[in-house]
């Protein structure tokens, strides 16, 4: 290769990394625009409903984090920092108990060979399709029968209620675990049990990781059957998302906007920071099922 | 990745019943060949295992009888009627001026429904618990008629930690499914065959059995619902065909842009778009909303930069406002696409890309022939879920501009509206749950349908065996 | 073993002995009643002062009140989805009062019926009444009318809509906001050129003449004012809050809303805060009041209370003479009761301006086809305000309006 042509192809690398880097930044920038919003705006002093201007335009404040703890209570109606933990202790409870049941009926389904298996896989293909709150009348009346409505309990029994139909992505990634190490452990005298717990949970980190990751997400995303679960009295026992949807209907938007902002920020900065540091495992999560399924 | 992920053949209705007249085989055999305790079994459950020294699977046995005959004796025959009449008796309040007015209770149709429903889940439960109960009966006969020992309580709760242990795995999320899927699901679909709707709200009224009058409602072209239907079911299918097509082809090239050789800080570009992912959808989706508000930020700042006169009708104007949503979805799924497609390109094999290269092929030639058919490969099913994830995108529509703006002639829906989230108004705000329920069932069929139809499809494509 | 017996008779009958003593000596006890009150979020403070005052009025009783949040908006869906876990008594909008009354969740009002109905507005013992029966307690009115900014309108001016939209006002000032993508507001120019929305009676479902010549002269008048871009706003779905915000930067010379935005609308205008009925508009070349939807705030009680006579002393305490008035003077909304003092309300710029309204309001139907108004009003208003209806479809869009607003389900 002449170096005429050698300086000619590198030209043409740099042109083209440029270029990349460039669509990069505008990319990044689409996709910052909202969420530096939501911060300026969480900051801003004087704003009444919902701005028409991105950089504030009666300077910056504290007072809408400050007032979000402050003036919680009965007065204003709001509870955020309650709330805020009632998220947490939701999230926490369920994502727990979902992923033990998730990776349970993954395992079963996967390694295991029974009469009911393929009914199952069928079933649970079936009832993954129906839109999930078509029934949240009747999972009320069920919650209602045991004496649960309005409760916290509640909602961790609901977002982990569906944990037997989540299986797939755990699955595709059990299913990738060579069978012959099963095989050897059992040759050892292993029973199921312990080659559950003592081989396969092991070796799943990833897989675990996700199943956590995105079942602890629900509840902070949720308002439609807290809304549905908790009545118009059990106001204590929101979650941070319900809270904050009502912070912005018709009625209270032009008082509580900017509070909104603030208490979303707050909410997104743990979130944020889990899946960033978690995002790697998500990746081989997300992935593990359909690339080597 | 799966290899049953679809199989909803009739050959599998057959078995049901096959399965059935083998159950009833099974009972008849038992009572001419057991003995005396094995016959006693039929009525007393877990006799047989009691007196054979399995007491606690006997107890078992013999405790669920119990509870289903007290359950059934004071309760579960009364719902099974129910279930039937949906109610007789409506709720009558007698208003006599000047004195507090008496309310004399009805029933209520849709607690009968729901109880209904909940107690034939328990029959079907008990039915199964019988026939386990009979062949136990029989087996432990045989095995003491063997000379056998009988498995002790200790041996047989090992077995659920070994052979039997995808029973002890699944109980409860079963159990979980059965009470907060199962039982709301098939309430729910029922409910698509009766007159539940703003007219027929009980305790005040009754509602009834309406057999398909539901359907056909929503079907009839002439009619309100079904001038409804059928624009909302268009638009539902063609933003699920271009929103799933767009993340997917839009995340693939920024997946490509960011892995691209001379690109450095991978981890930073990726981390950025991911952030959108962690942020709650109800407030980015919220966000965004505002922001392209008539007289929200976005609007503002074009007119003052002197770009438009007036404001663009981002989410006021029909057309605006669907390429408006599908605009904020790539947003939204773009990040979930690059992250699984980065993942799928890195595990491209380097073989492939080294025969492109010694023939000599160009970028775009490499792409079009090996990189997109190999990812299309192995995110077929990804796609599928997609697909049906977008029919059911509830979120985006009802967050980002809640079905608006109205359509003129349309019952309760926008001219955004997906047909899942034209259901939730239905149940909400007019609480018509009959069409609610029997829209879902359209939902239902029509993911069912495509997810049939692109599974065979990536089926045959597996078998041409491309990149084994 | 007759002996245990005789040992048992004589223990239960001593046992029986001092219990009564007991009873018969101490100060009997008063019954111990507990109620739900459901208001909206605004409310709590106030609703809580009342319940103190019932509390302190009924010594006869121990009532203990807990209050929750409910909007007025959403009480039917929140009432309806399941009644014996509903408040005994709640707050509702009037529009919502054949859903619930259709669904049993509403005890009849049958005790003081008739000082209700003559202590309250006729319209909003209409409001209020299904079939003949009183079903709810009339609390407080609400319709729109215009708010101005007297640094640009003078009263004179604010009278007349056309003299609004002509003045001239510096750059960047809008003349006049209306929310025209609401169904609520638009009928404003149908009920001003003579329409009626179900008949002569207001509650015949089969009849809306919103599509005749005179429903095509309400919308030719929209279709004029909506293209005016330079001097008319619909503010669209944040419509309140976009409102007060232009009020608030004085870009805002006049607006039709209601008293529930009247504090916000003060704090922005300051001494420039000025509200009255609505404008007349010119329409088939005589000058003619704009109409308006009158809607009411009442309170019902819950069939399935457990405690029916009380929940109905509790729901007419709160919607009484002095809580009404309490009402007004906190939270300015426009009392029902018709014994309160006029010169007392004319001293409320927003509720005087209210009660002006209220002589060319149309009650909202209390009855079910109601609910088929809103989403083709709304396309309506949001095809006329973005100009896709144009007088030469204005015709066919009307016709399909009144076919939808009349369609029935079954």
């Amino acid at each position: 290769m002449s170096s005429r042509a050698y300086t000619h192809a590198k030209g043409r690398v740099i042109a083209g990394n440029t270029l990349a880097y460039v669509v990069l930044a505008v990319l990044c920038v689409i996709w910052l625009v909202p969420v530096a919003w939501l911060i300026i705006i969480s900051f801003s002093k004087g704003v009444a409903g919902i701005p028409n201007y991105f950089w504030p335009k009666y300077g910056f404040t504290l007072q809408n984090y400050v007032k979000l703890f402050k003036d919680s209570g009965a007065a204003s109606g709001f509870y955020f920092p309650r709330w805020f933990l009632n998220t947490l202790f939701v999230a926490i409870c369920s994502c727990a108990l979902t992923a033990v049941m998730t990776l349970s009926v993954a395992y079963a389904v996967s390694r295991m060979r029974f009469r009911l298996r393929k009914p199952y896989l069928n079933v649970a293909l079936v009832l993954g399709m129906f839109p999930g709150f078509m029934s949240m009348i009747a999972v009320y009346y069920i919650l209602k029968a045991v004496g649960l409505t309005n409760t916290l309990v509640a909602l961790i029994l609901v977002y982990s209620g569906g944990a037997g139909l989540g299986f797939y992505v755990a699955k595709g990634f059990f299913d990738a675990i060579p069978k012959e190490m099963d095989e050897a452990a059992m040759i050892d005298g292993a029973t199921r049990s312990q080659i559950f717990w003592q081989i396969t949970v092991p070796l799943s980190k990833p897989v675990i990781v996700y199943t956590i990751l995105t079942s602890f997400l629900a509840p902070w995303a949720d308002f439609i059957f807290v809304n549905m679960i908790m009545g118009p009295t059990a106001y204590k026992n929101y979650t941070v998302a319900l809270g904050l949807f009502r912070m912005i209907d018709r009625e209270h938007i032009t008082t509580y906007f900017s509070m909104f902002c603030a208490g979303a920020v707050l909410v997104s900065i743990p979130i944020v920071a889990l899946f960033i540091s978690m995002q790697r495992f998500y990746v081989e999560g997300i992935t593990g099922g359909s690339v080597k399924g | 990745m799966e290899e049953n992920r679809i199989r909803l053949r009739w050959s599998g209705l057959r078995r049901f019943f096959a399965a059935f007249v083998n159950q009833a085989n099974l009972l008849g055999h038992t009572f001419r060949e057991g003995d005396g305790r094995t016959r006693l079994s039929f009525v007393l459950m877990g006799f047989g295992n009691l007196v054979r020294g399995q007491v606690a699977k006997g107890l078992y046995y013999f405790l669920s009888e119990a509870v289903f005959v007290v359950y059934m004796v004071l309760f579960g025959a009364r719902s099974l009627v129910g279930i039937v009449t949906l109610g007789t008796k409506t709720q009558y309040i007698e208003a006599i001026p000047g004195q507090v007015p008496k309310v004399i209770r009805g029933d209520n149709s849709m607690l009968m429904l729901l109880y209904g429903v909940a107690t034939v889940l328990l029959v079907v439960w008990f039915i199964a618990t019988y026939f386990w109960n009979i062949s136990s009966a029989m087996q432990t006969q045989r095995a003491v008629e063997n000379g056998e020992v009988l498995p002790g309580l200790r041996t047989e709760a090992r077995e659920y930690l070994d052979a039997k242990f995808h029973v002890t795995l699944m109980i409860l999320p079963v159990m979980g499914l059965l009470l907060f899927t199962v039982l709301p699901l098939l309430f729910m679909i029922l409910i698509a065959f009766t007159n539940y709707d703003s007219s027929h709200q009980p305790p005040g009224s009754l509602f009834h059995w309406t057999g398909l009058y539901t359907f056909k409602a929503l079907f009839s072209n002439s009619g309100v619902l079904g001038g409804t239907f059928w624009p909302v079911l268009g638009w539902t299918i063609t933003w699920a065909v271009i929103a799933t097509a767009s993340n997917y082809v839009l995340g693939m090239l920024l997946a490509i842009l960011i892995n691209r050789k001379g690109v450095r800080f991978k981890g930073l570009w990726r981390t950025v778009f991911v952030m959108s992912i962690a942020i709650p959808q109800f407030v980015s989706l919220l966000l965004m909303r505002n922001m392209l508000d008539d007289f929200g930020p976005i609007n503002g700042v074009l007119q003052h930069w002197g770009l438009t006169s007036k404001f663009i009708p981002f989410l006021t104007n029909a057309t605006f406002a669907r390429i408006s949503v599908l605009v904020v979805n790539l947003w939204v799924g773009i990040p979930y696409s690059m992250l699984i497609t980065s993942g799928i390109l890195l595990s491209i094999p380097k073989e492939l890309y080294e025969a492109a290269a010694i023939d000599g092929a160009s970028p775009f030639r490499m792409w079009t022939k090996i990189i997109l058919p190999y990812v299309v490969f192995v995110t077929g099913p990804y796609l599928i879920t997609q697909f049906i994830g977008n029919i059911n995108n509830f979120n985006v529509i009802y967050l980002l501009t809640g079905g608006g703006p109205s359509g003129l002639t349309y019952y309760q829906a926008g001219k955004t509206d997906l047909l899942v989230t034209w259901l939730y108004k239905l149940t909400v705000n007019t609480r018509d749950y009959s069409y609610a329920s029997a829209i879902g069932i359209c939902v239902f069929i029509i993911s069912a349908i495509l997810s049939l139809v692109a599974y065979r499809n990536t089926k045959s494509y597996k078998k041409e065996e491309t990149f084994q | 073993m007759f002996g245990n017996m005789k040992r048992i008779l004589a223990v239960g009958l001593v046992v029986l002995m001092v219990a009564a003593l007991v009873t018969g000596c101490a100060p009997k006890p008063k019954p111990v009643v507990a109620l739900t009150l459901w208001g909206s979020q605004d409310d709590q403070a106030m609703l809580q002062t009342m319940a103190n005052s019932f509390k302190a009025a009924h010594t006869d009783k121990d009532y203990t009140i807990t209050l929750g949040v409910c909007g007025e908006d959403v009480a039917k869906d929140t009432v309806l989805k399941d009644l014996d876990a509903a408040a005994d008594v709640f707050a509702f909008a009037s529009d919502q009062i054949a859903a619930l009354q259709g669904a049993g969740a509403l005890l009849p009002v049958t005790v003081d019926t008739d000082a209700i109905k003559t202590a309250n507005s006729s319209a909003s013992v209409t409001a209020a009444t299904v079939g003949g029966q009183l079903m709810a307690y009339p609390s407080s009115a609400d319709t729109y009318f215009l708010y101005y900014d007297k640094k640009y309108l003078s009263d004179a001016e604010a009278g007349s809509l056309e003299t609004i939209m002509g003045k001239s006002l510096p750059t960047g000032v809008t003349n006049f906001a209306m929310n025209l993508s609401n169904g609520w507001y638009i009928a404003s120019f149908f009920f001003a050129s003579g329409c009626k929305l179900f008949g002569d009676t207001g509650v015949d479902p089969t009849q809306c003449d919103f599509n005749s010549a005179k429903g095509l002269a309400a919308g030719q008048y929209m279709i004029q004012l909506a293209a005016n871009k330079k001097t008319f706003a619909d503010y669209g779905a944040n419509y309140d809050s976009t409102m007060c915000q232009n009020f608030k930067d004085r870009k805002l010379a006049a607006a039709v809303s209601g008293t529930w935005n009247a504090t916000k609308v003060q704090e922005a205008l300051g001494t420039d805060y000025a509200a009255t009925k609505l404008p007349t508009i010119k329409i088939n070349g005589s000058d003619v009041n704009m109409g308006s939807f009158a809607n009411f705030k009442l309170y019902g009680v819950n069939s399935h209370t457990k405690a029916a006579a009380d929940a109905m002393a509790l729901a007419e305490w709160v919607t009484n003479k002095d809580n009404q008035l309490l009402r007004f003077q906190t939270r300015s909304f426009a009392p029902t009761n018709v014994t309160i003092d006029a010169s007392t309300l004319s001293s409320n710029v927003a509720v005087a301006a209210d009660a002006l309204q209220g002589k060319y309001a149309t009650l909202q139907a209390s009855i079910k086809q109601m609910s088929n108004y809103w989403t083709p009003a709304a396309a309506l208003g949001t095809s006329i305000g973005n100009g896709k209806t144009t007088n030469a479809t204005l015709q066919k869009d009307l016709d399909a309006m009144v076919k939808q607003i009349l369609a029935t389900l079954q």
